[in-house]
């Protein structure tokens, strides 16, 4: 139809000459003490994307919600049970999947990392991921225990996730909250949005915008 | 010395383990822990749920790792399978820790002789 306004695969409608909007961020925390930074991830995407965020109920007691950026809506899995009332309602984790562009996981948690890895969707999080559409760009930041990091189920786990087409924003050696010394540890918000921001460029550069 | 664990393993929590996960105080102690050493599982569950191929599945996962099995017994004509006696939890975790302690001197005695 002549004069129609093109439709996006996800039946979202956009104007014929309309700037390029800026890129939609799903940012996601887990219940790992990394958590703690999870605020300041969220300052240094808010910038350049449109930010929402996603917590576990174990991500709660780390982050500080007082310091989350004011524009950042952080949804919880309260938020999916109360937004749905009766048939036909929109469901939280389908309209979080269809609005993002990318996602990231930050901290990715031990036991999180485990329910992606067998496919268990049981809170907020997890519904995102298992309802994902894996042509999108989604990172994961690891943060555990060195014994954990070291332990035979995470090289299993990491495998699975890689299958899937998910992103390894690796962890790093230092010293952890715990007081131990060694590998697992968060990459910092800096190097998780350069690495993102990057990426993002790159693939728009390489398609014209579009990823 | 080396630690040792006796666990009951009831259905749910033997899914966790066999899948990693760690979401109690528990499963979070197994998901760090060294299979270096010894980790005993003494299951119990009705048979029904014993002889479904998850276990089997789960046992294998489990068993990949190094965690050692205690069976349970069938008891009341077959319907469970109950956790062994603790007395035979025991005895079987003291002759594995007696087991390893021998290796070991045998090793280090061997060593010390000048064998490898």
């Amino acid at each position: 139809m002549a004069g129609s306004e093109p439709v996006r695969a996800e039946g979202e409608t956009m104007a014929v000459d309309a700037a390029p909007r800026k890129p939609r961020i799903l940012l996601a925390a887990s219940g790992s003490v990394a958590a703690v930074k999870f605020a300041n991830l969220c300052h240094c995407f808010s910038e350049w994307a449109d930010v929402r965020a996603v917590s576990t109920s174990a991500s709660l007691h780390f982050i500080d919600r007082a310091a989350m950026p004011k524009d950042v809506i952080l949804y919880t899995d309260d938020n999916e049970w109360s937004s749905w009332k009766k048939l036909g309602d929109s469901v939280l984790h389908i309209e979080l999947r269809k609005w993002a562009d990318i996602m990231v996981i930050a901290p990715l948690s031990a036991n999180t990392l485990g329910k992606i890895a067998g496919g268990l969707c049981d809170n907020l999080l997890t519904c995102i991921v298992r309802a994902w559409d894996y042509s999108k760009p989604f990172f994961v930041a690891p943060a555990m225990n060195t014994f954990m990091w070291n332990n035979p189920f995470t090289e299993r786990h990491l495998i699975s996730i890689d299958e899937l087409g998910i992103s390894l924003i690796p962890p790093v050696t230092k010293r952890l909250a715990c007081g131990d010394y060694g590998n697992g540890a968060m990459a910092e918000p800096s190097t998780i949005y350069s690495t993102v921001r990057l990426f993002y460029e790159s693939k728009a550069q390489q398609g014209n915008g579009d990823i | 010395m080396l630690l040792f664990s006796a666990s009951f393993a009831f259905i749910h929590g033997r899914h966790e383990i066999a899948g990693g996960l760690c979401d109690d105080l528990l499963t979070t102690i197994v998901r760090a822990w060294d299979y270096r050493k010894p980790l005993f599982v003494a299951p119990s569950m009705s048979t029904c749920i014993w002889r479904n191929s998850f276990t089997e599945e789960h046992l294998g996962e489990i068993d990949g790792l190094g965690i050692m099995l205690i069976p349970p017994v069938p008891v009341n004509g077959d319907l469970e399978r109950a956790m062994v006696e603790p007395a035979t939890i025991i005895s079987r975790v003291k002759a594995s820790y007696k087991k390893q302690k021998m290796e070991q001197k045998e090793g280090s005695s061997s060593t010390s002789s000048g064998q490898v």
